[in-house]
């Protein structure tokens, strides 16, 4: 079963085009690292899967259904480019909202929120206002409302933006368990060497298009870091590498 | 890592609502804006106070007049002044009610959620209409009830006018918060005050008898007849003949503002693109 489809979208802002035609289905299970230069359109294509933002063209489901649908986002966890949250409110009254939305109540909701804040390294700081914490700091409340009830779907853009070298291994190893549990991750990010150790399969976007997609062995090189398959397929443009039916391709979804 | 089951619950709309309604509610409460509705309320208190509370002897022609007697007449013109600021206030709170998650972004992980624009959309505009109308009310009330014990007004009329001022509250902060979202939230303020002030002449000039043409005629004729409105519901004050066809119709348009300016604003939310 698909968890996310593109269907040949399109998306203009204005007269710029951010994705042009781009096909590209996930997997249920899967963890997908979307790479590409800044205005690629990774972050474009997270808010079109989310309901942000409308295609121009095309289609978007998830898990079947289209965004505009309030019940594609049940069991989803998202963190944003740049997490923002109601700067007045705590923690612990955020993730108490958070879990309200996604159906948990009373003792489960609490227990939850108790695992999130020890997992994430806020319990101590739970009853601080969101509005005052670093931005290392919103980067981990962001990870905790995200993991809330172990979605089934995990939507990551840049996740480890912000956060010093102990949150980046502590984002790590929250994307490695859940990757390890079966869910389906899709993880915007700059940061190659964080996907190549997080995600089975990258799709690369340049320009709005997809430039190569598939198993990370095999958009990989022989002799290959990810990082050099990045340079050479990014500077050598659309068709630098072969593009893989299954986790995303330019025409045609698997 | 924990080993909690998959969280894949269907969530009633009517519990999404009622959570972040709360949370625009509280949201607002702590807000600047939430402390200017309330300074809003008291200021509108305190004129209403100093008004009501006339003392001393007026001599009319060499005979004493009662000093309270031109109150009669000022009375609901005090009342309904304070019921269109108070209007303007919920405007104040709506204009920053939606455009505010907007422009930090906090709307995007409540919309992440299976939560529906249009739950979204009503549940901010309850949570900040229940502030405005908790801050008026109290300050209606009281002024009702100083109305009442120092100058002998009924309470019948004012419960109207309430009423009244709780639906104008409605429609001019569903159009605050559409309009916000379209534009900075000063001009957002200055359109909802202009409009009101608009709106309220031109109910009030065609009621005394005034006759114009234009957008101004269509604007009194088919816009929220927040003055017209106020004016009847007080009309035990002020023994205004009106016919009772008349006034339903004022009223029915009145709702149907209601409806019409939430279902321009659930649509502006609807059509809304978080870039």
């Amino acid at each position: 079963m698909i968890a996310f489809e593109l269907a040949s979208v399109s998306k203009l802002y204005g007269g710029r085009r951010a994705l042009g035609r781009v096909n590209l289905a996930v997997p249920i299970g899967t963890a997908v690292g979307l790479l590409g230069p800044n205005g690629a359109g990774k972050t474009t294509a997270l808010r079109l899967l989310l309901g942000f933002v409308r295609p121009s063209a095309g289609g978007v489901r998830v898990r079947g259904l289209p965004p505009s649908n309030p019940r594609s986002r049940e069991g989803l966890g998202y963190v944003p480019e740049r997490p923002a949250f109601a700067p007045r409110m705590t923690i612990r009254e955020l993730l108490r909202l958070h879990g309200g939305l996604i159906g948990l109540d009373g003792d489960a909701l609490e227990h939850e929120m108790d695992v999130r804040l020890v997992e994430t390294g806020l319990r101590e700081r739970a009853h601080e206002r969101v509005g005052g914490l670093s931005k290392g700091l919103v980067q981990r409340v962001a990870f905790a409302q995200a993991l809330l009830g172990d979605p089934e779907l995990l939507l990551l853009d840049e996740p480890t933006s912000g956060l010093d070298p102990l949150g980046v291994r502590d984002a790590r190893d929250w994307i490695l368990a859940a990757r390890q549990r079966g869910r389906t991750l899709l993880v915007s990010s700059h940061v190659l060497t964080e996907v190549e150790r997080t995600c089975d399969h990258v799709v690369i976007l340049h320009e709005g298009r997809i430039a190569a997609s598939g198993p990370l062995g095999e958009v990989v090189l022989a002799g290959e870091s990810l990082e050099d398959a990045y340079v050479r397929i990014v500077r050598g443009g659309i068709g630098a590498s072969p593009q893989r039916t299954g986790v995303g391709a330019e025409e045609g979804v698997a | 890592m924990s080993e909690t089951a998959p969280t894949k619950r269907l969530v009633r709309p009517t519990r999404a609502f009622h959570l972040l309604a709360a949370e625009a509610f509280q949201d607002a409460l702590r807000s600047r804006l939430g402390l200017a509705v309330a300074g809003c309320a008291l200021l509108a208190l305190f004129f209403v106070d100093r008004c009501t509370s006339i003392q001393g002897s007026l001599l009319l022609n060499g005979e004493a007049v009662d000093p309270r007697a031109p109150f009669r007449a000022l009375g609901p013109i005090l009342f309904g002044c304070v019921s269109l600021f108070l209007v303007a206030a919920s405007g104040l709170v709506a204009s920053d009610g939606l455009a505010r998650p907007v422009a930090d972004g906090s709307i995007a992980l409540w919309l992440a959620r299976p939560v529906s624009r249009t739950v979204y959309a009503l549940a901010r505009l309850s949570g900040t209409l229940a502030l405005a109308i908790a801050a008026g009310g109290g300050a209606l009330t009281t002024a009702a009830f100083l109305l009442h014990v120092r100058h002998g007004f009924t309470f019948e009329p004012a419960l109207l006018a309430g009423l009244v001022y709780a639906a104008s509250a409605a429609i001019v902060s569903a159009l605050a918060m559409a309009l916000s979202l379209y534009v900075p939230r000063v001009v957002t303020l200055f359109a909802v005050m202009l409009w009101i002030q608009l709106i309220v002449v031109a109910n009030a000039a065609h009621m005394f008898g005034a006759s114009f043409g234009g957008w101004f005629a269509a604007l009194e004729r088919w816009g929220p007849p927040l003055g017209s409105a106020l004016i009847y519901a007080m009309s035990g004050w002020i023994s205004l003949q009106a016919e009772a066809q008349e006034v339903f119709s004022i009223m029915l348009r009145l709702v149907a503002w209601v409806g019409l300016s939430t279902a321009l604003l659930v649509l502006s939310v609807r059509r809304l693109e978080l870039r």
